[in-house]
């Protein structure tokens, strides 16, 4: 099974949280991801290639929203294949697109302070099954976050 | 209000295109990074029965044979053809005179002109080597190949392909008349490109197609 842990420096661009303050929240990250056992076999290079997209209803001091998100990881390889009676040699260029695309809903404590514990269910399209991704960080839009995701 | 909220979601949208299109990765970005190198040998052969080889001296268009006339650029057949002996001399082989001394081996320099060409079905190739004055007793008009390791082919070579065969003339064949392939050697395109990449690729891809068959050691 191949797992992943994409370590996220997630990025809140100001110019496009809209809806503050009206109960709607919409954020565009950056993500970075790490690929680790089966993954790593096929494309070993660390990835700065990604990002995502996430929007949020709010009501009272929880919210439900939708988040897509996109990495991908890809290596250029060397290498000769051996067959029976046959070897190949060539340059292999090896891509791995993930787009996950997650239901979530999150609880919001603290106050003003917008500190935030959620959780998240949804469905990675490329894998086709669901899986849940519990978060808990410290929200404040408009500023540089920095969040451990586990998918 | 509401044109700014839509103006905004479209320069969203803009973004979110132009950092996923600048993002992806890029593919091949210098002709080298598309040589393909492919070697066929047939199991069982004793390679290091074989001491000495000769070849005919120039590089024939295979492709004729699909139609297409004839546009392989000679220009660098000297430095292949002297690339492939030093590599054949390199593992322990002699070449000698065809006409005068009967090798162990022939072998042959083909490239192809045209997209996708089967290189590894029987062409006439009688047609393109007969006037070489060294085949042995029993090659003539008709002759066709013995390819061992057929149908585990690749057949779909981009032009300016090269190939190289040996044939051991000393083993039976199934069918008469036929030219007994013992291994052989595809370099996929490698003749396309600037005159300082095609020079430079000769060395590289000649080299690999000797380091990945170590099996052809006369001893």
């Amino acid at each position: 099974m191949r797992v992943w842990i994409a370590a996220a420096a997630t990025l809140l661009v100001p110019a496009v949280v809209a809806g503050q303050g009206r109960g709607k929240w919409f954020g565009m990250n950056w993500s970075m991801a790490a690929p680790i056992e089966h993954t790593k076999d096929f494309t070993n290079d660390y990835s700065f290639r990604g990002m995502g997209l996430e929007w949020r209803q709010f009501s009272g001091n929880k919210s439900f929203g939708f988040n897509a998100g996109w990495n991908v990881l890809n290596e250029e390889k060397s290498g000769t294949q051996t067959f029976q009676q046959a070897a190949i040699n060539g340059d292999q260029f090896r891509y791995n697109n993930t787009v996950s695309l997650l239901l979530s809903a999150h609880v919001y404590g603290g106050g003003g302070s917008g500190k935030a514990l959620g959780s998240r269910a949804g469905v990675r399209v490329l894998r086709a099954h669901a899986r849940g991704l519990p978060e808990r960080g410290v929200l404040r839009p408009g500023a540089l976050q920095l969040r451990v995701l586990g998918r | 209000m509401l044109m700014q909220r839509v103006g905004l979601r479209f320069c969203v949208g803009m973004l979110v295109g132009a950092l996923a299109a600048g993002c992806y990765p890029g593919g091949i970005e210098t002709v080298s990074q598309t040589d393909l190198v492919a070697t066929f040998f047939q199991k069982g052969v004793d390679f290091t029965a074989n001491k000495t080889f000769d070849m005919p001296d120039s590089i024939v268009d295979i492709g004729v044979a699909a139609g297409a006339s004839s546009t392989l650029n000679h220009k660098y057949d000297t430095q292949i053809l002297a690339k492939i002996q030093a590599g054949l001399v390199a593992l322990g082989y002699t070449r000698v005179d065809a006409t005068a001394t009967r090798p162990d081996v022939i072998v042959v320099v083909s490239g192809i002109t045209v997209d996708n060409y089967s290189a590894w079905v029987g062409y006439p190739w009688w047609g393109y080597w007969g006037w070489w004055g060294g085949w042995p007793a029993g090659y003539g008009a008709g002759s066709t190949w013995y390819y061992p390791w057929s149908p585990v082919v690749v057949t779909g070579y981009t032009s300016g392909s090269l190939f190289i065969n040996m044939i051991d003339p000393d083993l039976a064949t199934p069918q008469p008349n036929q030219a007994f392939s013992i291994w052989a050697a595809a370099i996929n395109g490698m003749l396309e490109g600037t005159d300082a990449e095609i020079l430079a690729r000769i060395n590289t891809n000649i080299d690999q197609v000797f380091a990945q068959s170590p099996y052809l050691r006369t001893q």
